[in-house]
């Protein structure tokens, strides 16, 4: 190991940075999220005007996609559980509460791969099954973001750099947490409960 | 009370909120349907209100966070952190690894066209940026001496980075050169592999009898090459598959004529 | 895990500035926000030289219906009238402005460089891959769809520029979030929101709006791109159709095209106190008036492609287009009221400044963007009925090139901080003069024939004077109009390769500079010039006003 007992402790960084511009690229996303559900509700209402079916009667299924609703749920206990044990200084605490997070992002992408599946769709099929993927799968992505962002806070969480007002990265992280759960909340409404 | 960034993004916010349901209303909404998105009416032109109501609520959603933490003014930002001045933004130390992350971004794009194999790459060149990164950014808040801290990097990642290099280049340069060869003729392919070997052994020449390469010729040939790889693949995209392959699917004998010839 | 003692004050950080950077690996590896600056700048400029050269040819096209097919069809001529629109917004306005924020913003508000260097950095080096990508798939026969039939290269290409074009928006969002996160989150001591200097503060809005904004367009492009690879072929349709380029078309259009001018009055607040020798008169109310141009310039809720041929017919798109004018005049008549008011201490250093470069330019844009959104009143007037028209082009290009002479009066008035070297009056004077005169006559000419009823798409079939589109009601003072517009292209051109060769005297130039050679009253002209790697010897001063410079004086009794 480098002897680092001894050498200047490192500069004491401006806050809120990381937080302001995760703060922004939230709003991107969100704008992102709405351009392609905005699109989503236009063809959903024109095909219903002309009296024509959206989705097959019964294909689009409650269940599985509320377990995805009820897991994020649960999953913003858990990411500001880690912002919170963060803040504390209770390091064991946060690593325990960043794992479930990516535990729980991971189950989700597992869920919602057996939904799309499950469906039987095909996206040059028609519009609808179209922009079922195409909904779907931006949620997807930005859930892989969500996790990958929670899982280097993990491993800088380990490196042991934060702590009582240094929690900047686990907070930007469960910003960029949250606004995939509520991205959930409207794809869940749209796609699954008004279908 | 309300700072001014709050107030810049809560007016725009309640402006577009508000020009959402306006819109609703003045192209074919009715009933309570655009103050209520929909519950109780209709909301008129789909679209234009999901967007303007979407951008109110983000607009409005920043102008909260602003609020919060008071637009990260310094004086805010200084009594968060308990000092009386708030540091300067700490000088971030030199890495190659945005223009690497930008070439494989660039490659995703146009693997996205081209192939799955060259979007692959451009997934792993990101997969691996992000990983440097991260450990720069590590590195740079482990101690207050720059010296140290890239020793520190060097130590941790150095032994997980050469052999990686050193795999991916001979991996890389085993598979351009049987590409080669088996794209040119026999003869040609004699003389490829005379021309590699003997480049090989220049290049090893070249490293053993000048020990310091310069830096700045170093990074041109790499930017020249990775330049040439995305040049490639856009001209590949557009030129569209080689004549043979089509050849082969269209005439089933003469592509087994081709195969027996060789 | 490191064992560390207790942390050093926080001057250390400017003492451990790293060298200057020289060579094409510090090129590659910097993280100075005024290297990167630059790159972007540099990008800006290339694209700029080579959209007007594009704009000279199509408008040559125009003016010239019963010769020869410069184009050699339709299609083509489709492809770089789409290119020329597109590139102007994204490949060009865009980037200037994101160049000059990345080199001057983090200096205004006092930061020793800009948030996340390497993300800005990694930006500009995608937008440079993504705007090669894009150039290269449209010469290649790509674009953003096709008015004939395609081959699957062409396919290819389409789906190729369509990648392109994400990629360079995917950079400037990136960009945004770095220049908004530093004026939001690193001003120095004192400096709240309000005080920030009025260049910084328009890219914060505009940067703000961007980021709402752009990702809608990245939203069409990803629905589009993957219609085309496997959908059922209702967005993403690339032959025999202009459906992709109108999916995007609002970009280039009311309001939206606004939004990548909002800098221009940043410009101009931030120059006409300098020039005035005072503060600015309207310091407040100019923040304000950025802050609702910003508002008015939101786009993106209104997309022709989606809300059919009566989407301009929609009340808030009416209100959005006449309200526009409002900030715009408001803001040029408080700059007007700074200069009025102008300290001229005997030696006549007040008025030279007024015929400055950067002031005439600073002015020029100003009123090239009031004629542009004049212009776009004039269009949301229903009973007038200029939507489709070459109206939608006037105000595009009276827009977007108030823009680029905001872009290029900055550049000149910046250069000490940008280049360590100040760049030649005499040429300066006349690139903008020129600039500003082609844009008006290519505005006005397109703003008159839109009466005649000229379609937006101007494409004529050799040798017939019949248009593709629409019937003018007079085809002889439109093919007036059309040469009016070919000749303010032309001074466009000249004025870029102007720019150019101004620029690339200046880089001979080993005059030394002064740190403040202006008066200037904003913190980036307490650096030295060039500035040094951390910005500033040492941290700013507290602030207590907007023009901070001013203060210090007032303070040394130095100011009447």
């Amino acid at each position: 190991m480098v002897a680092t007992t001894g050498l200047p402790a490192p500069e004491v960084t401006r806050p809120r940075s990381l937080l302001v511009g995760t703060m922004f690229a939230c709003a991107a996303a969100l704008m992102f999220f709405f351009a392609v559900t905005g699109i989503y509700i236009l063809e959903r209402a024109a095909a219903r005007d002309a009296g024509s079916e959206w989705f097959p009667e019964g294909v689009i299924e409650l269940g599985p996609s509320g377990f995805i609703f009820w897991t994020l749920i649960l999953s913003i206990f858990t990411i500001q559980w880690a912002v919170q044990a963060i803040n504390a200084d209770d390091r064991v605490n946060a690593y325990v509460a960043l794992l479930l997070t990516g535990l729980f992002g991971a189950a989700i992408f597992n869920q919602l791969w057996f939904i799309i599946n499950d469906t039987g769709f095909a996206m040059a099929a028609d519009n609808a099954q179209f922009l079922f993927f195409f909904v779907n799968g931006t949620f997807i992505v930005f859930l892989i973001a969500a996790v990958v962002f929670v899982a280097f806070t993990f491993i800088r969480a380990m490196a042991g750099q934060f702590g009582p007002r240094r929690a900047e990265a686990v907070s930007s992280a469960a910003l960029f947490w949250n606004t995939v759960v509520f991205m959930w909340s409207i794809v869940y409404y749209l796609i699954y409960i008004t279908k | 009370m309300f700072t001014t960034g709050f107030k810049f993004f809560f007016g725009l916010g309640m402006a577009l909120a508000g020009a959402a349901v306006f819109y609703g209303y003045t192209t074919g909404g009715n009933h309570m349907g655009p103050l209520s998105m929909g519950w109780k009416g209709g909301i008129g032109e789909h679209l234009g209100y999901s967007l303007l109501l979407g951008l109110g609520v983000t607009a409005i959603t920043v102008a909260l966070f602003l609020v919060f933490f008071r637009d990260a003014d310094p004086a805010a930002q200084a009594h968060y952190m308990g000092v009386e001045e708030i540091p300067t933004n700490s000088l971030v130390t030199a890495s190659f690894w945005p223009v690497v992350g930008a070439f494989g971004v660039g490659a995703m794009a146009i693997g996205l066209v081209l192939h799955t194999a060259v979007f692959v790459t451009g997934l792993v060149v990101c997969g691996v940026v992000a990983i440097e990164w991260l450990m720069d950014s590590w590195a740079d808040r482990a101690t207050g001496d720059p010296e140290a801290n890239r020793v520190l990097r060097n130590r941790v990642m150095a032994p997980i980075e050469i052999p990686a290099l050193g795999a991916a280049m001979v991996a890389l340069g085993v598979l351009a050169t049987s590409r080669i060869l088996l794209a040119t003729s026999k003869l040609g392919s004699v003389v490829v592999a005379g021309v590699v070997s003997v480049l090989i052994l220049c290049i090893a020449v070249l490293f053993v009898s000048k020990r310091r390469i310069n830096r700045n010729i170093l990074a041109g040939l790499v930017l020249v090459t990775a330049v040439a790889v995305l040049a490639g693949g856009v001209v590949a995209t557009v030129t569209g598959e080689r004549d043979f392959h089509h050849h082969e699917v269209d005439d089933e004998h003469d592509g087994a004529d081709s195969v027996e010839g060789h | 895990m490191t064992m560390t003692d207790s942390p050093p004050v926080a001057e250390t950080a400017l003492a451990a500035a790293s060298p200057r950077v020289v060579g094409l690996f510090d090129a590659l590896t910097t993280t100075d926000h005024k290297r990167i600056g630059r790159l972007w700048l540099r990008s800006g400029v290339l694209a700029l030289l080579a959209a007007t050269i594009v704009g000279v040819v199509l408008t040559v096209e125009n003016s010239n219906s019963s010769a020869d097919d410069l184009f050699g069809g339709v299609n083509n001529y489709f492809q770089y009238f789409s290119a020329y629109r597109f590139g102007l917004v994204l490949l060009v306005v865009a980037p200037l402005f994101v160049g000059l924020a990345t080199v001057v913003v983090p200096m205004q508000v006092g930061a020793t460089n800009i948030a996340f260097p390497r993300a800005a950095h990694g930006a500009v080096w995608l937008f440079m891959i993504g705007a090669g990508i894009t150039v290269v798939s449209v010469v290649a026969g790509g674009g953003w769809g096709a008015l004939d039939g395609v081959s699957s290269g062409e396919r290819d290409a389409i789906a190729l520029t369509l990648v392109g074009t994400a990629l360079v928006i995917v950079s400037l969002l990136a960009a945004s979030i770095c220049i908004a996160t530093t004026v939001v989150s690193l001003r120095t001591a004192g400096m709240n929101l309000l005080r920030v200097p009025l260049f910084a503060w328009s890219m914060l809005v505009a940067t703000s709006v961007w980021l709402l904004t752009l990702p809608i367009a990245l939203g069409n492009l990803a629905l589009i791109y993957f219609d085309l690879r496997g959908g059922p072929g209702e967005y993403g349709v690339a032959e025999g159709s202009s459906d992709i380029y109108t999916q995007l078309g609002w970009l280039v259009e009311q309001p939206q095209v606004y939004a990548f001018a909002i800098p221009v009055l940043g410009v101009l607040g931030q120059i006409a106190p300098v020039v005035a020798r005072r503060r600015h008169a309207q310091h407040t109310a100019a923040v304000i008036l950025i802050g609702l141009f910003g508002l008015l310039s939101v786009g993106g809720w209104s997309q022709p492609a989606f809300q059919g041929a009566n989407y301009d017919e929609k009340f808030i798109f009416i209100v959005f287009g006449l309200f526009a004018v409002l900030p715009v005049l408001g803001s040029i008549g408080a700059a007007t009221d700074t200069i009025a008011k102008r300290s001229d201490d005997g030696d006549g250093a007040g008025i030279s400044g007024l015929l400055s470069v950067y002031s005439l330019g600073a002015i020029g844009a100003g009123l090239l963007l009031l004629a542009g959104t004049v212009a776009g009143l004039a269009r949301v007037i229903q009973p007038w009925d200029l939507g489709g028209r070459t109206t939608t082009t006037a105000v595009m290009n009276l827009v977007l090139y108030g823009a680029v002479v905001a872009a290029i009066a900055g550049i000149w008035f910046w250069a000490p901080k940008i280049s360590g070297r100040h760049l030649p009056v005499m040429m300066g004077r006349l690139v903008l003069f020129d600039l500003v005169a082609g844009a008006v006559l290519l505005g006005a000419a397109d703003f008159v024939s839109g009466f005649l009823e000229a379609p937006a798409f101007g494409y004529q079939v050799a040798g017939s004077t019949a248009p593709l589109m629409a019937v003018p009601s007079d085809q002889n003072l439109i093919e007036v109009m059309n040469v009016v517009a070919a000749v303010g292209a032309v001074l466009i051109v000249l004025g870029v390769l102007g720019v150019v060769a101004a620029l690339a005297k200046a880089a001979r130039s080993d005059e030394s500079v002064e740190d403040n050679p202006y008066g200037g009253q904003t913190l980036e002209w307490t650096t030295s010039s060039p500035p040094s790697s951390g910005n500033f010897s040492e941290p700013p001063e507290r602030v207590v006003s907007e023009a901070p410079l001013l203060d210090t004086v007032s303070e040394n009794g130095e100011e009447a």
